[in-house]
């Protein structure tokens, strides 16, 4: 990371708001039960049945904050990718078993098994900080991906493509 | 991925032919379908790789 440029000085004033106030009510202490954390308001219900879905939620809020660095994976590269194994798979069944309907019945049974039944989510809060460096990946997504391509590998095999 | 990935893959595909009783017949497949059925492949694996190495940067 390279050297800071951030402007060094008081507090910036702000028309129309106390911008001490406004800092004070806002921040959070981890060790304060009373506390209430920032992103509060989006309190997931974890309760209730939990059946084949997979879903990644990506938030990342940087407030007063100076030479942050954010790297995250391509999660819509990624998705394409399984989309497309899907497919191939679909495909190399449909070849094999001569019925695109059946072939399209076990693509799904096979991927069902494969996936892990969770849902994602990544919050990250940054506020009032200099020098931070995010690193975020959806590793659930990543590892779907490698078994889908080890079931293509071993259908391809099977049917002497390979 | 190791070979005991492998075989749990494989044990999977087993089962979930055997529980639709379906089973795999080898198609009568021309070398250009093969090869074009092997480049898609290569091309899946070679994506699949590159988006790993992206993450573990």
């Amino acid at each position: 990371m390279g050297k800071s440029t951030v402007w060094r000085g008081n507090m910036p004033a702000v028309e129309g708001i106390d911008m001490t106030k406004r800092s004070r009510e806002r921040s959070w202490s981890a060790l304060d039960p009373s506390s209430v954390h920032p992103m509060d308001r989006d309190r997931n219900n974890l309760e209730g049945s939990i059946d084949n879905i997979q879903e990644s939620y990506e938030q990342i809020i940087v407030i007063d904050s100076a030479d942050v660095e954010i790297t995250t994976t391509d999660t819509q590269a990624a998705l394409s990718l399984q989309v497309a194994l899907q497919a191939a798979i679909s495909l190399v069944l449909s070849i094999s078993i001569g019925s695109s309907r059946e072939a399209e019945r076990i693509t799904q049974e096979l991927i069902a098994n494969v996936k892990s039944k969770q849902i994602n989510r990544q919050q990250t809060y940054v506020e009032n900080s200099r020098g931070v460096r995010i690193t975020t990946t959806d590793t659930d997504l990543i590892i779907n991906i490698q078994l889908l391509l080890q079931i293509l590998i071993a259908l391809m095999a099977r049917i002497d493509v390979l | 991925m190791n070979s005991v990935t492998d075989q749990s893959v494989n044990l999977l595909i087993d089962s979930v032919l055997k529980r639709n009783g379906v089973k795999l017949r080898k198609p009568r497949l021309s070398v250009q379908e093969k090869r074009k059925l092997k480049n898609l492949l290569m091309d899946l694996e070679n994506n699949v790789n590159k988006l790993v190495k992206t993450i573990k940067k």
